[in-house]
Parts: C-alpha cells; structure tokens; sequence
C-alpha cells in the first residue's frame, strides 16, 4: 500500500503546487502596467473597439470572476478534432485526448500562445539535454579524479578550478567562450540556431558548453565530497581487502553509491534547464522558452509570460516529482517513512 | 568565533584571499568613487574619444577607457559595484531574517501541531490581500486605490497573525489570546468579503453563499468543540513551513524576478532587493531548519527545559547562538548569489534604468564592442568574477572554520 499511497500523495501535492503556480500568474498578469484591451485592439483601435474588447475579454468583470474565467479558460473540455478557423471559440487551443489547453493570444505575435511555446520547447529540450550531458560529463569526470587524489596538487587545483567556475556566473562564462570559440578561433558560429543537422549541433555547442561547464562546475564539488565519504567506507575497505581491482573499487562499489544523490541534484537542475535557460539563450540568441520569456518581459506581454512561468515551473514541479519517485524506487528506506 | 575557530581560518589559504578580494571590492565601492575626478554619468568628449568617435582606449586620463558615450568605466565601476553591493547586502538580510526565523521555527517545533484553519487563514488573507494590493496598483480609479489600501492593511494583519502563531507556539499563554483574536479578525473579514460582493454583483445566489459559508465559519468558531480534530485540523509546523517553501521553489527563481520586476513597472534599487530576499530565504530557511532539528535533541537544550528555561529563552540563549556559524555561512554565499542575481536582471535589462551604472549591464554593452575596445568586457567581466569568487572562497573557509567535519 505504501507506494501507492506515496505516488498519489506526491502527485496530489504537485498538482497543488501547480494550482498555487497557476494563481500567482495570473497575479503577476493582472499586475502589469497595460491595458489587455488595448494591447489585443491594437494602438489605433477606437474606443468603442477597444471597450467591445474589454467586455469580450471579462475585463470589465470583478477580479474574482476574472480569475475564474482565466482558470476555465486554461483547462476547458472541447471537441477531439477541430478547425481553428471555423470555432473561433477553439481558436487558441491545443487539444488531447478531448481537453483543450488554451492561453491565449499574444499581444505582440498575434497568435496563439500555445502555439508559440511549442514552438520554442524542441530548442529548450535539445540545450538542456545537451548541457546536462556535458556538465555530468565533466562532473563525475573531475570529481571521482579529485577524489582519488585526494590531498594532492591534482585536487586542490581541481578543486580551485572548479570554484572559479561556479563564481564565473553563465553570462560571464558565455561572452568568454564566445569570444575565444567564436570571434579569436573562428572555430564556432557566434549565436542562433542553424538548419539542418550539422547547422544545428554546431551553433547548439556555445550555450550547451556554458551551461554544461557552469554546472559541471557544482557537480564536481558534489561528486568528490560523496566519493571522498564512500572511499573511507568500510564496505569499500573491505572489497579493498578481498583484492578488488581499484578502478573496480572505484567505478562500481563507490561511484555507483555515489550516484543516487548526484541523480537527485542532476535532476532537479534538468527541470530547471527545461523551463529555458533565460540568460544563456539570450546570450546566444537561441530561440528557446527563455528567450522568448525575455522578450516578453520587455514586451509586457502578459499571455506570453504566463505561458512561459507555467511551463518552467510545471517543468520544476514534474522534475521534483519524477526524482522523489525514483528515490523511492532507488532506496527502500524511504518507501517506509 | 573561538580561538580555533580563528586559528583554523587563518591557516586556510583560499580564505584569506577571500577576505581580501572582499575587502577590497567593499574598498573600491564605496570608498574609490569619493577620490576619483570623473563622474559616472557625464560623458568626456574631449579625452574621452577614440579614433573615429570610437571609445577611448585606457589612457592616463581615463585608466580603464571609456565605453561608448566616452563615461569614464572605472568611474562606472566603482558606482555600479556600490549598487551591486547594496543590493546584495540588504537582500541578503531580508532573506536571512525571514529564513532563519521560519527555518528555525520548523526546526524546533517539528511534530508540534497548530492549528490548520489559524494557519491557512493567516496565509490564505496574506496572499489575497498582496493580490489586490497588486491589482489595485494598477488601477487609476478611487473606490479601487481604496480597496488597495484596505489590502495592505489585511497583509499587515495577516502578517501579524502568523507572528501570533509563533508568539503561540513559544509562549502557551499566548495561545489561548490568539484564539480571540483568530475569532473578531475572521468575523471582521467575513463580514468585509461579504459587502465587497454584496457591491460588486447584485447576484443573490453569490451573496447567499457568501453569508452562508461566513456564517458557518463564524459558528465553528464559537462553537463549543473548539479541539475537534474534525472541526480544527492541525498541521505539523514544520509540515507547513516547508510546504510553503516547495511551492515557492517550484517558481525558476530568475522567471519569477523577471516577472515581478516587470510588473512592479518603476524598478528602483529598493525593488530590486525587495524582490530579491523575499524569494531567496527558502534555501536559508531549509539549511537552519536542519541544523535546528539537530541542535534541539542535543542533551544541553533537554537540560535547560528541566531547569525551567522559558521556551522563548531557550530558543534565544541556545537554539539562535548554534545556528548562528551556519547563519554566517549562508549570508557570504547568499552575498556572493545576490551579486549574481542583480548583474543577471541588468544584463537581461531589468534592473535600474538606463544612466544608472551597474555591472551586468556594462557587461552586456560591452559585449557587442569586444573586438574594437576589449576593455568594456574584461573590466566588469574581472569585477564581478572576483567580487563573486572573494566572496564564495569567504564562506568556504568560514565553513571550514566553524564545521572542521566538513573540511575535507
């Protein structure tokens, strides 16, 4: 009964989170300094536009009905297939399995919002893959190397290293890289995203090595300290003992101890990756979910920002949700709490 | 800090350079602008050009150049580091305060149980009232700016409610007032709401509901099963704190500053650090909370409860004075966090508007000259990393100071 009761326990409380989330946005959007009506009618609309506007959009209705509106409008039934064009009431939905996620239409694209996050998911996808690859890469690379070394001059400079690295905040790192790989070497394009496959990993490689050296980075710092723990464990001493071959010693009684709370971090940092790395994407303009949440911001663009919040934060809330499982499935110890 | 304590970071190399790459960035913030003879603001187009109305190139006049409008850099600089500091320091104990205060609350009284409705309804008027106090911000009309005043009287009662919540917790006698006061506080506002919606639609069926549901609450209340379960759910302290924490981390931490800063519209320094500690005691809180669970089954707090030490005394003398090393520790690495944080909002452009100097956005000025005046880069680019890298190598080796176990 105790994993059931766990899994419904943890989605219920995600589900929470993300009602909470999903509140606070529409918060942050009431808040904003324009006028929703006016944005959607455009600047030379008349007033009698703009107030037709206002009243379609429940603007003119008590906040409390407002966000009713706004929280039915999100999550709504509706038909399995349908024409955008001929239900306009349909018009900004995305549809599966006979619920519509609707929201709404940006101010600035004039088009659904929907829409345009889908757009940009695939590129948030491939830059966080790509960077968590290369940062666990690096991590567990450096990491189990100070380990070994411990109290060497190989692990202090490591571990000096690896402290430059996590103050090198991602935009200083990336203009430094973009500097070196881009503009001395000529090896790398400067920013964007290219066509095709090989377009594509050759202008990915900038901000996938930013992120990936920032946050490899930390997982260095993490991975020796569990290592440095483990190899003084007494079950490795004793596989020491039994005439284990050190880099077996190493690779699977230690490492593999190690990896269950690095997982846990590598994790968390995925979902965070996954909601769009805002700084480094603008640094390389690539057109993820965070560059698009820049230029919302500047824009004022209030279903946009919404979008945006919502998916990074239901990306954390799934993220936080998918580890705490597979710690459960991982280690028994905690099925029973 | 003891003598050993003293001793061991001495001895620690990295720590000492920490200190005196933080020594000297707090020098050259605040105490470098008072000597130097240009002004951050004003332009120098006499020195200040190079070659085809280029930036000027470090030059005996202007030491590290000038950047595009030829403002003397180091001058902007120094100005920008103030600002960063400033933001970094004030934030820094907005979010320690608020974080070690929850996180040793939670700590301290994990299984303690409190009453749920108290809590929720202290929480759940807080945010309503922080709603409106948004949505009425926004607002140009009268009866609207009124009500948003009316919201910032409820948050600063709801506030207190909380604080009377853990006054509570601490003091028991306490309890039994806050019990009173939960009551006329939760009539007043039944009784607020249901005039609010009375106004705002003429809807019997809404208004009926309304009344409805604050009656009932006010009949539970002043009901005589006061301690039923059914009635009164308690919730864990701990339970709740950190509950509130999860949902406050599930927000991506820049996202949520960007978008708060774009909705307050006119930032200004004091927004900045405003937004910035009130979303980042979470981790503080989380770090206390743990070394608060540990610190309270130590034998010396169970020894000071049986000599009839006041639960606020022993939270006072012996729980705050243990978590204080820990304390000291987040807030360098938080500094270090919010320097961070403040470069990153003016890099992306959120931060004080355009003359105002600040390091992440001469960073990102500089970025698109780095092949014609290399300078606009390496000279923030240099600034922040030491800034960030002093202040990072400080709580390390305070770290290693207070908590020899954890040098390793």
């Amino acid at each position: 009964m105790s994993v059931l009761r766990l899994l419904g326990k943890r989605v219920a409380w995600a589900a929470l989170v993300v009602f909470f989330v999903t509140t606070t946005t529409f918060v942050i959007n009431r808040a904003l300094p324009t006028d929703a009506a006016r944005m959607v009618a455009g600047p030379q609309a008349r007033p009698a536009d703009v107030a037709r506007i206002r009243s379609q959009l429940g603007l003119d209705r008590s906040v409390a009905e407002q966000y009713a509106l706004f929280l039915k409008r999100i999550v709504h039934r509706g038909p399995r297939v349908f024409e955008p064009g001929l239900t306009p009431e349909h018009a900004n939905c995305a549809s599966a399995l006979g619920l519509h996620l609707d929201l709404g239409r940006s101010y600035q694209q004039r088009r659904p919002v929907v829409k345009i996050l889908a757009e940009r998911m695939p590129y948030t996808f491939v830059l966080a893959l790509a960077s968590v690859l290369i940062s666990v890469v690096i991590g567990v690379g450096t990491g189990v190397f100070a380990a070994v070394k411990r109290n060497t001059a190989w692990d202090s400079a490591t571990v000096a290293t690896a402290l430059v690295g996590i103050s090198a905040p991602t935009f200083l790192l990336g203009v430094v890289l973009q500097w070196l790989l881009a503009y001395r070497l000529q090896l790398l394009p400067l920013n964007g995203a290219g066509e095709g496959l090989f377009g594509g990993l050759v202008h990915l490689v900038l901000p996938a090595l930013t992120l990936g050296i920032f946050y490899g980075a930390y997982y260095t710092r993490l991975v020796r300290g569990e290592m440095i723990e483990l190899l003084d464990a007494d079950y490795v001493r004793t596989a020491r003992a039994k005439g284990v071959s050190p880099a077996r010693v190493v690779v699977v009684h230690a490492l593999r101890n190690a990896l269950v709370p690095i997982v846990t971090v590598i994790g968390l940092d995925l979902g965070a990756l996954l909601g769009g790395a805002i700084i480094t994407e603008q640094l390389f303009s690539w057109p993820g979910l965070g560059l698009l949440a820049v230029r919302a911001m500047h824009d004022r663009d209030g279903p946009v920002i919404v979008g945006t919040v919502l998916v990074a934060a239901t990306a954390v809330v799934l993220a936080n949700l998918v580890v705490d499982l597979l710690y459960a499935a991982l280690d028994p110890r905690i099925r029973s709490r | 800090m003891d003598r050993r304590a003293l001793d061991r970071f001495r001895r620690n190399r990295g720590a000492v350079v920490g200190l005196w790459l933080v020594l000297a960035i707090v020098v050259f913030s605040f105490v470098v602008p008072l000597f130097l003879p240009h002004d951050p603001l004003v332009p120098d187009f006499e020195h200040g050009r190079g070659a085809f109305g280029t930036p000027g190139a470090p030059s005996r006049l202007h030491w590290l150049g000038t950047d595009t409008v030829f403002r003397d850099v180091l001058a902007r600089l120094c100005h920008g580091g103030r600002l960063s500091l400033e933001v970094a320091f004030v934030a820094t104990l907005i979010s320690l305060v608020l974080g070690t205060a929850v996180g040793v609350l939670a700590g301290y009284f994990k299984g303690t149980r409190v009453r749920l409705d108290a809590l929720s309804d202290g929480s759940a008027l807080g945010l309503a009232a922080l709603a409106l106090c948004g949505l009425a911000a926004g607002s140009r009309t009268l009866p609207v700016r009124a009500l948003g005043l009316a919201a910032w009287l409820i948050a600063g009662a709801a506030l207190l409610r909380i604080v009377f919540i853990a006054e509570g917790l601490v003091r028991r006698r306490a309890a039994a007032l806050l019990d009173y006061l939960d009551g006329a506080f939760a009539v007043a506002v039944v009784a607020l709401l249901a005039r609010k919606r009375l106004a705002a639609l003429a809807e019997l069926r809404t208004v009926a509901v309304v009344l409805g549901v604050g009656v009932a609450l006010a009949l539970l209340r002043f009901s005589s099963k006061r301690e039923s379960a059914l009635l009164f759910p308690r919730i864990d302290v701990d339970d709740a704190a950190m509950r509130a924490v999860d949902v406050l981390l599930a927000f991506p931490f820049l996202l949520l500053i960007m978008a708060l800063s774009a909705a307050i519209d006119r930032t200004s320094e004091a927004t900045i650090f405003l937004v910035l500690g009130l979303t980042a005691w979470t981790s503080a809180a989380r770090i206390v909370r743990s070394k608060a669970l540990q610190i309270r089954e130590l034998e010396f707090i169970t020894a000071s409860r049986a000599l009839g030490q006041s639960t606020l005394g022993i939270l006072w003398r012996h729980v705050l004075p243990n978590v204080a090393g820990v304390t000291i520790v987040i807030a360098t690495n938080s500094v270090a966090a919010m320097i961070v944080a403040e470069a990153a909002l003016s890099f992306l452009g959120l931060s004080l508007p355009p003359p105002a100097a600040s390091w992440g956005r001469m960073l990102d000025e500089g970025r698109t000259y780095y092949a014609m005046a290399p300078w606009l880069l390496y000279a923030p680019g240099l600034v922040i990393l030491f800034a960030v890298l002093g202040f990072n190598l400080l709580g390390e080796g305070l770290r290693d100071a207070f908590d020899p176990r954890d040098a390793r």
